[in-house]
């Protein structure tokens, strides 16, 4: 079976197309994946806006209140299933932050979240866009090839 | 008499329409998952918005109101007109908590904690009507526009008017309570991130299922046309 598969135009063609429409198949899927951990960033980025608002706010409302204000800092780490978004690195800075008590340790933690999303985000669309690119091309090819049998068959079926 | 390889033909469509039964329904379980992950991470950030909220209330505008208040029972108090506008900031934000509860969070009208947010709005009213003399309504209409010019003008309305250590009291009370209510609204906030996570997972696990159903589908449909390509093409080499 193999033998004629490779040996023959027609069956050459048909595990090409195979080859090309399993590509677009497993990156259509790993865009998928990609989404739906975007959504979860965007979840991520969404709490940490709130945060940056607060002290924000509180910026605003005077240095006297941020002098007496003893904030709990740890409120302002991500939450567990925003880890994996943060680089090894600025989480052992965030888990130094985290045990601190002032609004500057606060202002740190969030403005390093706010840059680790961003990167994670950038890094992601990079991904993204280079694999929907890989699946037209190999969409189109697919197709391509698909379209060589069947003009094969149309001048089988027609007589050239 | 049918063949073997009709009757693997069989098997192999049989097994793809089971597949694509399968993966229909796994879909529609996603889907659901899914939804569900998102409005569990919706309320999450309105929790955490609510949560750093409270934070702040605590920090600028929240005052021990008994205390704060008995200022205005002196004449031109700036401290009065400063506590004034803090307790107008107090109620207008205790309206938009309650906003937050039914619109976002889902809480009933008749809920506890509505009710007893609802209820100090009320309160605060009631005392601005009746202890220093002129209603935050009656103040709108004759083009009142921020707290301290409220404060400004029932000191201006009237110098000697009071706040009753009764009224003071009770704000003071309804306020402690409603905070208590709210931080037991935001103390749940672990176990929606922990219900959060298990969603997540849950849809991963679904989501790769989707995959190797995928997959399986894509192997069974390409291994009949690569039979029938195969089978057709050594046909015609034999002619």
């Amino acid at each position: 079976m193999m033998r004629i598969l490779l040996y023959t135009p027609r069956g050459r063609n048909v595990v090409a197309s195979i080859i090309f429409s399993s590509v677009s198949v497993v990156c259509g899927q790993i865009l998928l994946f990609q989404e739906l951990s975007n959504y979860n960033l965007s979840h991520c980025r969404k709490i940490n806006t709130q945060k940056i608002f607060f002290l924000n706010q509180l910026d605003t409302a005077g240095t006297e209140v941020n002098a007496n204000k003893k904030l709990r800092v740890s409120n302002f780490a991500m939450p567990d299933y925003c880890r994996k978004y943060i680089s090894n690195e600025d989480l052992t800075t965030i888990v130094e932050y985290a045990n601190g008590s002032n609004i500057y340790e606060a202002e740190a933690i969030v403005r390093l979240l706010g840059d680790s999303y961003s990167k994670t985000e950038a890094s992601s669309s990079i991904i993204q866009l280079r694999l929907l690119l890989v699946l037209m091309v190999s969409n189109s090819l697919s197709l391509v090839l698909l379209c060589v049998n069947l003009y094969e068959d149309n001048k089988e079926l027609h007589g050239s | 008499m049918e063949s073997s390889q009709t009757r693997l033909a069989r098997r192999i469509f049989g097994s793809v329409l089971a597949a694509a039964s399968i993966f229909g329904a796994n879909t529609i379980y996603f889907t659901i998952i899914r939804n569900m992950a998102q409005s569990s991470a919706s309320q999450i950030e309105v929790k955490e918005a609510l949560a750093f909220s409270i934070e702040m209330d605590k920090s600028l505008f929240y005052k021990d109101w008994t205390v704060a208040l008995q200022e205005c029972n002196r004449v031109e108090s700036e401290k009065c007109i400063s506590a004034v506008a803090d307790l107008i900031i107090h109620r207008n934000r205790t309206e938009d908590y309650t906003a937050v509860l039914i619109n976002s969070l889902n809480y009933g009208h008749s809920d506890m904690q509505v009710t007893s947010l609802s209820k100090l709005v009320n309160l605060i009213d009631l005392v601005f009507k009746d202890d220093f003399g002129l209603s935050l309504e009656a103040a709108k209409k004759i083009g009142i526009q921020d707290p301290k010019s409220y404060a400004y003008k029932i000191q201006e309305i009237n110098p000697n008017n009071a706040i009753s250590v009764r009224s003071s009291k009770k704000i003071s009370e309804s306020s402690q309570n409603n905070f208590q209510y709210l931080t037991d609204v935001v103390e749940s906030l672990n176990t929606d991130r922990i219900q959060y996570k298990t969603l997540e997972l849950r849809s991963t696990i679904l989501y790769i299922a989707l995959v190797i159903m995928e997959l399986f589908i894509f192997f069974l449909i390409s291994s009949i046309d690569l039979w029938n390509t195969s089978v057709t093409e050594g046909r015609k080499r034999k002619k």
